[in-house]
């Protein structure tokens, strides 16, 4: 590489312990693991030990560095903006991996390094497996307590300002994205889905007063967070959090599609909705009523089918052949199945 | 003459060799691939023994559009029925009383439809037979 500033044609390693040692205080970062965790198509989590010398890290430390992919392209939210978000979630209380030291060194994508957090997060294990989850009560409730700190996170709030205003009414707000989102994936593919139709037509109908908006996590589900020794040990993917109506996040914890291998089990498949609620409750959240709750549920699985349909045609367009995008697509036909049985009673 | 086996006893045959000879001795990260493969080809099995419900999709279809009449029963009529329907939907065209009712049933038809190709074990759950 030629005379380039800063830390420009470094490989990422060698990149990141020249970053960590100025960001630690140290003398030197040695890393001795570089493990990447999961090649998702946007954002990259790489596993890294490091051995300090000097400063207030000083030690054996156990942290993911989370980036771009190589192949990344535009993204929600930019790992800086991600950082400020896992910042406000920590400073709420909120049980996430620590979030350290933001990288914006320009010799290479922006990264951010958090604490590591040992833990499970597959939905199928931890709707089955018992041993992993010894007391659902308690960790239903713990996932209700974590929520309500969360929802405590009010607009404005000045490091957050990359989230836009805050929708007055999120319920008519997102219906109209929805139908934005499916009159877009009509005119590519000549489809249309008549039971999604219903199903916002009906949200429309039966929309709730709104509430003052809060800071969501807009995918608080089983699948999305880490179980250590049976209790709540992080929250991950912040990558959707946005300000809205604190019931969306609920009704998406609440929704059948969430729920694993235990259909029966209505908060995430780990956990009963009378635990996870009255979690809520008493973390500080607001009361929902069932009616309420039975909106949200309607809304999270128009969300999934839309978003669904959304990974399909990523597929089916070529742009990304995948075989787990193919298959999101039949999981639609359930989705709509679900949503005519919460929204087909008499009214 | 086609060659025999036919098609659909190949995706069967096919998917009873990944479940049975090839995931169990795969290690355990690409496992989850060779179980999504084989749900794959099971689709693919369903879609090809499915009825063709197109003509009946359809004649619902006309029923609950007045005015609408299709000239024949082939997909792209079924295509545009469809859009139609999605659109009075959201104009609030079944909102309540007997239409509603009447969507409603052939929501509930095209679904278990859709369901018997893509998911029948949900398709079960509606009659009650699993949970």
């Amino acid at each position: 590489m030629n005379a380039r500033t800063g830390a420009a044609g470094l490989d990422p390693r060698t990149r990141a312990e020249a970053f960590l040692s100025g960001a630690c205080g140290a003398s030197r970062v040695a890393i001795e693991r570089w493990e990447r965790l999961s090649g998702g198509a946007i954002q990259e989590n790489i596993a890294v030990d490091a051995v300090v010398e000097g400063g207030a890290f000083a030690g054996r430390q156990a942290w993911v560095l989370r980036t771009n992919a190589p192949s990344a392209v535009a993204t929600s939210h930019s790992r800086a903006d991600e950082f400020a978000i896992l910042r406000a979630a920590h400073a709420a209380g909120v049980r996430v991996p620590e979030p350290l030291f933001l990288c914006r060194d320009g010799g290479g994508p922006d990264f951010f390094v958090m604490r590591r957090v040992p833990g499970v997060a597959a939905g199928h294990r931890l709707s089955k497996d018992d041993s992993l989850v010894p007391d659902r009560a308690a960790l239903a409730r713990e996932l209700g307590a974590n929520l309500a700190r969360l929802h405590r996170v009010r607009p404005p709030v000045a490091a957050l300002a990359f989230l836009g205003d805050a929708p007055a009414d999120h319920a008519r707000a997102t219906i109209a994205a929805y139908r934005g989102d499916l009159d877009r994936l009509s005119a590519v593919r000549g489809e249309a889905w008549p039971a999604l139709e219903w199903g916002l037509a009906w949200c429309a109908r039966h929309a709730l007063a709104p509430r003052a908006p809060c800071l969501l996590h807009r995918d608080y589900r089983t699948g999305n967070y880490l179980v250590n020794e049976g209790r709540l040990a992080a929250v991950l993917d912040w990558e959707f959090a946005g300000w809205g109506d604190a019931r969306e996040d609920l009704g998406w914890m609440l929704a059948r599609c969430w729920r694993f291998a235990r259909p029966d089990r209505e908060a995430g498949g780990v956990g009963s909705a009378r635990d996870f609620l009255a979690g809520y409750l008493e973390a500080g959240g607001e009361a929902v009523s069932p009616e309420d709750t039975r909106y949200w549920q309607a809304m999270a699985h128009l969300r999934w089918a839309v978003i669904a349909l959304q990974q399909a045609e990523r597929h089916r367009s070529g742009s990304q052949r995948s075989l787990e995008l193919a298959l999101t697509a039949h999981i639609v036909p359930e989705l709509e199945q679900e949503i005519l049985d919460l929204t087909a009673g008499p009214s | 003459m086609k060659v025999e086996p036919s098609s659909r006893d190949l995706l069967e045959i096919a998917r009873a060799a990944l479940l049975t000879e090839i995931a169990p001795a795969l290690p355990e990260a690409q496992r989850y691939g060779a179980l999504m493969a084989a749900n794959a080809l099971a689709i693919a099995g369903r879609e090809l023994a499915a009825p063709d419900g197109a003509a009946a999709e359809t004649a619902r279809l006309a029923a609950l559009l007045p005015g609408w009449a299709p000239p024949g029963d082939g997909p792209e009529i079924l295509r545009q029925g469809t859009a139609r329907l999605a659109a009075r939907i959201r104009e609030g065209a079944f909102d309540e009383g007997p239409a509603r009712e009447a969507l409603l049933a052939h929501l509930r038809e095209t679904v278990r439809a859709r369901l018997a190709v893509s998911n029948p074990r949900a398709l079960a759950r509606d009659e009650g037979t699993a949970r």
